[in-house]
């Protein structure tokens, strides 16, 4: 049972360090803002997932192996909300959007922010088409399986 | 080779190529970003020579709160930047820097080489007082009973630093609000996250903190994590900065560094020096100045990342 289990672990963490070097390989060669976060959270997502479940059978029940899921769980959550930022960002403010424009109060100033589009639109409603055309999005939406 | 000792090879080399590469990276954000990844770096060199209580340290303040601190210091930065690039230092300049960076480099080289080996250490000593102070984890005890002179003045330290950011803000809006950029909609998933989080993040904070007695952990470090939770309801636009003029923000800010000063003073003639404990009260003691320095860390810290007032509080 334990070398089965030994077995388990080191099969599950090599799964999940395939899935790093996978989304590391897909942040390095992908061509847009988007396409490169859906490889960085497959790494997130599915390589710690994979390397948390291979680790399970080696911890102590049941502290050891709920924190463990609970690291996975808060990776996961801000994992999503992280992509689901960097993602408006791009969208509504172009490929490169890290430009600093002052913000109308004449006070400290934001990222990625253009002058006028204040903070209402985080969850894209209207992005704009222009930066990051709706072809592009739609490919993004296609890949929405894990690679193998 | 044993494989802990490639990881460990691996790590000093990465580590290495990260510190290279910030130094040489023109711009100003990546720059920032390599700092934030040596950080976390170290924070796994920390847990390697097992020292947990570094680790969380170098976790919370040196990556995350230092990096959050650059990365806003970037922000106001990236307007000059273009300019800054286009202008090369003299040769004469770069030359003296170089050959200060190398004889810094030199000097702590030969210092470390020359250490007698096994090097002076007091760990002995302060393992073996460690029941006199009736906290079980020796780190805090150093901290707060052997060395508590140098922890106030890190807390002290971090409060001029705060008032330091605070005096740069203009006359007109001075006594106001900190300007922190929010996102407004409150429907948004980062709205979503700073619901979601806090109340997780809060009972990890304090945990982090009382834990600190006897095990790693600390109020440094559970500070920075309930200063993360508070920035992060604000930043979601759920709540707002107060102005810098509240009675009670002030009062919360010097209670923690004046709570331990005269507990301090008070071992003066409780126990015959400055910062001694006299016996029996000693674990006692150091929990009250613990309990009263976290709400003045929880705010110095948050209003650090905030930043200068901006503008006055609606009347």
């Amino acid at each position: 049972m334990k070398f089965a289990l030994d077995i388990f672990t080191i099969f599950a963490v090599m799964a999940g360090a395939f899935f790093f070097l996978a989304g590391t390989v897909g942040l390095l060669r992908f061509p847009d803002p988007l396409t490169r976060l859906h490889a960085l959270t497959k790494a997130d997502n599915l390589g710690l997932g994979l390397v948390v479940l291979g680790l399970l059978p080696q911890t102590d029940w049941p502290l050891d192996t709920i924190k463990l899921v609970a690291i996975w769980l808060f990776a996961l959550l801000a994992g999503a909300t992280v992509g689901q930022l960097m993602a408006c960002a791009a969208r509504r403010g172009g490929v490169n959007a890290v430009e600093l424009t002052p913000s109308p109060t004449g006070g400290r100033s934001g990222w990625g922010r253009p002058k006028g589009s204040e903070a209402s639109d985080l969850s894209c409603p209207h992005p704009n088409p222009a930066p990051l055309g709706d072809d592009l999005l739609g490919s993004t939406a296609s890949h929405r399986e894990p690679p193998k | 080779m044993t494989l802990a000792l490639a990881v460990d090879i691996g790590l000093a080399l990465l580590i290495l190529a990260i510190a290279a590469w910030t130094i040489a990276v023109r711009d100003t954000f990546a720059s920032v970003i390599g700092f934030v990844t040596y950080g976390l770096l170290l924070t796994l060199v920390w847990v390697r020579l097992a020292l947990p209580d570094v680790a969380l340290t170098e976790a919370a303040m040196g990556g995350g709160l230092t990096g959050i601190l650059l990365i806003g210091a970037a922000a106001q930065l990236r307007r000059t930047e273009a300019t800054v690039r286009t202008e090369r230092l003299g040769i004469l300049t770069r030359t003296l820097a170089a050959v200060l960076s190398v004889a810094v480099t030199l000097a702590l080289s030969i210092c470390v080489l020359n250490l007698p080996d096994p090097a002076p250490t007091l760990a002995p000593a302060a393992a073996a007082n460690l029941d006199t102070t009736g906290v079980g984890n020796p780190v805090t005890a150093v901290l707060l009973a052997y060395r508590a002179m140098d922890t106030l003045l890190e807390a002290i330290v971090v409060l001029l630093a705060l008032f330091g950011v605070w005096s740069l803000a203009h006359d007109r809006v001075w006594g106001g609000c900190p300007k922190l950029r929010t996102q407004a909609d409150s429907e948004g998933i980062l709205a979503y996250f700073a619901r979601l989080l806090p109340p997780i993040g809060i009972i990890v904070g304090i945990y982090i903190f009382w834990i600190g007695a006897d095990f790693p952990g600390g109020k440094f470090q559970g500070a920075t994590i309930l200063a993360t939770m508070w920035l992060l309801v604000i930043g979601a636009g759920l709540a707002y900065l107060p102005p810098i003029s509240r009675a009670w923000l002030r009062i919360l800010l010097v209670a923690g560094p004046l709570v331990f000063m005269v507990i301090g003073f008070v071992g003066l003639v409780t126990a015959g020096a400055v910062f001694a404990y006299p016996d029996g009260y000693a674990k006692p003691l150091i929990l009250a100045i613990e309990f009263a320095l976290m709400p003045t860390l929880v705010l110095a810290l948050a209003l650090l990342v905030a930043g200068a007032p901006q503008r006055m509080p609606p009347q």
